[in-house]
C-alpha cells in the first residue's frame, strides 16, 4: 500500500514537473515578437492544430533549404500552393465572421496579442505558441486563432449552427495541410 | 485587443463558479477568461449571456471583471452622456461608490460656467438622461455632483441635494488635516447625513477629504457672526 502511495506520488511530482517545463518552453517562445498564442478549439483533439502548424513551419524551413540546390521553380509553386491555402481559409473565415471582410491577413500582426498579453494567455495549460517561420504559416496560424476564439464564444451561446461551419472549415483546414505536407511522405498533424 | 485595469470589454459568461461566487466568462474578440463576482455584477447572468464590463485587476492570469468599478460608471456615463458633454461642455472628473450602497455620486465639471450647483446641473442633463436608459447599464441610481477646483465648495455641492445650500452657514477647511467642517442648522443635518450617514461617507470618498458636520442654531450662528 505505501509503495502504491509513494508510486502515486512520484507520478505527481513528475507531471507537475513536466507541467512545469512545458510552461517554461511556452514562455521562452511566447517572448518571442512574431510568436502567435492560441488555445486550440476542441479540447484535447484541437492540439491537431498546434502540431499541424509546427509541421506546416518544418515544410516551409525545408522548401526554402531546398531552394539552393533544388528547383527553384518547385520551391515557389509549393509556396503557391501555401498561400492559396491561407487565403482560402481566411476567405472561409470571412464568411463566417463577418468583422474581418476588409481586414488584410497580411496585417495579421495588427490583431495579434501584445507581449504582457502573451504571457498572460500561456499560463494557461491549454495553451499553445508557434514562432511562425513566414508571413503564410503567420496567417494561417492567425486563422485558426481566431477560428477558435469564435468556436469557444459560439460554444458559450450555443449557437450550433455557426459551430458546424467553424468546425467543416476546421476539417477542410486539416484536410488541406495534411494533403500539402503529406505529399511526399507520412501523414501529418495526426496525434494518433 | 489590448487590455488593460480600467478598460471596458465585452464578456460573454460561460459559466457559473459557485466555489468562487462568481460567473467564468470569456472576453469577447480575445481568448482571455475572466471572473465577475456576483457581488460586482449588475444583475444575475444566465450562461451565453454577454455584457459589458470594467476590467478591475490583473494577477498573473487572473482577470477580474467589475460591473461597479468608478472605471465602469465613468466610461459608461462618458459613453451614455456623450451628446450631453458635448453640447453643454461637461466633463466627468469622479465617482464614488461604496459596496452596499444604492448610489454612487458623479462629480461633473462644467465648462462653462452658467451651472452653479449640483441642482442646477442636475436639472441640464435631466432632459439627456431621460432620452437614455441608465439602468440598463448600472444598477444603482446616479447622482451627480457639480465639481469645483474650491474644495469647500466642491464638499458643499457633495452633500447637497439632498442636503440644501442655503441652511449651511460656514464651511471651514483645515488644510493640514485634510478635513472640512460644514456647519448647518440642526434641521437640515438629517438630509446632509442620508440614511446611515451614507450621503457623508460618499461624499468624503468623493472629496478625498474627511468631512464632519456639525449642527449649528441660527441663533448661535449669529451671535458667533457678531463675536467674529
Amino acid at each position: 500500500m505505501e509503495e502504491k502511495a509513494a508510486g502515486k506520488e512520484n507520478k505527481e511530482a513528475q507531471a507537475v514537473s513536466n507541467l512545469e517545463k512545458r510552461t517554461a518552453i511556452k514562455k521562452r517562445f511566447a517572448t518571442m515578437p512574431a510568436s502567435i498564442v492560441f488555445i486550440p478549439a476542441g479540447g484535447r483533439s484541437g492540439f491537431v492544430f498546434h502540431k499541424l502548424l509546427l509541421d506546416l513551419n518544418k515544410y516551409v524551413r525545408k522548401i526554402n533549404n531546398s531552394a539552393v540546390f533544388g528547383d527553384i521553380l518547385e520551391v515557389k509553386a509549393k509556396h503557391g500552393r501555401i498561400k492559396k491555402l491561407c487565403y482560402e481559409t481566411w476567405e472561409g473565415l470571412k464568411d463566417i465572421i463577418p468583422r474581418f471582410h476588409a481586414f488584410d491577413p497580411k496585417h495579421w500582426a495588427d490583431i495579434n496579442e501584445t507581449m504582457d498579453e502573451r504571457m498572460r494567455l500561456i499560463n494557461r495549460a491549454a495553451a499553445c505558441v508557434i514562432n511562425p517561420i513566414d508571413d503564410n504559416v503567420a496567417m494561417l496560424a492567425m486563422a485558426i486563432k481566431v477560428l477558435s476564439e469564435k468556436f469557444n464564444e459560439y460554444q458559450a451561446k450555443s449557437d450550433f449552427d455557426n459551430l458546424e461551419k467553424i468546425a467543416m472549415l476546421f476539417r477542410k483546414i486539416q484536410a488541406d495541410l495534411t494533403d500539402l505536407m503529406g505529399q511526399n511522405g507520412n501523414k501529418q498533424g495526426s496525434n494518433t | 485587443m489590448s487590455l488593460k485595469v480600467g478598460y471596458i470589454t465585452g464578456f460573454i459568461v460561460v459559466k457559473s463558479l459557485p466555489d468562487y461566487d462568481s460567473y467564468l466568462c470569456k472576453l469577447l474578440d480575445s481568448q482571455f477568461l475572466a471572473q465577475l463576482p456576483k457581488k460586482w455584477a449588475r444583475k444575475e447572468y444566465k450562461i451565453g449571456e454577454s455584457d459589458w464590463a470594467a476590467v478591475f485587476d490583473m494577477v498573473g492570469a487572473r482577470i477580474t471583471l467589475s460591473q461597479k468599478s468608478p472605471q465602469y460608471v465613468r466610461k459608461i456615463l462618458e459613453y451614455l452622456l456623450m451628446p450631453a458633454c458635448a453640447e453643454l461642455n461637461l466633463k466627468i472628473k469622479r465617482t464614488a461608490w461604496v459596496t452596499g450602497y444604492s448610489f454612487h455620486k458623479v462629480a461633473v465639471q462644467p465648462q462653462n460656467g452658467d451651472v452653479g450647483s449640483s441642482r442646477e446641473l442636475m436639472a441640464v442633463i435631466k432632459p439627456y438622461i431621460e432620452k437614455i436608459n441608465i439602468k440598463d447599464y448600472i444598477s444603482e441610481n446616479i447622482s451627480f455632483v457639480r465639481y469645483s477646483h474650491d474644495l469647500k465648495a466642491f464638499v458643499v455641492n457633495a452633500l447637497c441635494p439632498p442636503g440644501h445650500e442655503d441652511k449651511i452657514y460656514k464651511v471651514i477647511h483645515h488644510v493640514e488635516m485634510n478635513q472640512v467642517d460644514v456647519m448647518a442648522d440642526a434641521s437640515a443635518i438629517p438630509a446632509i447625513l442620508g440614511i446611515n450617514g451614507r450621503n457623508i461617507v460618499l461624499a468624503q470618498k468623493l472629496c478625498k477629504c474627511d468631512i464632519a458636520v456639525k449642527p449649528l442654531s441660527i441663533s448661535v450662528f449669529d451671535k458667533f457672526k457678531e463675536k467674529y
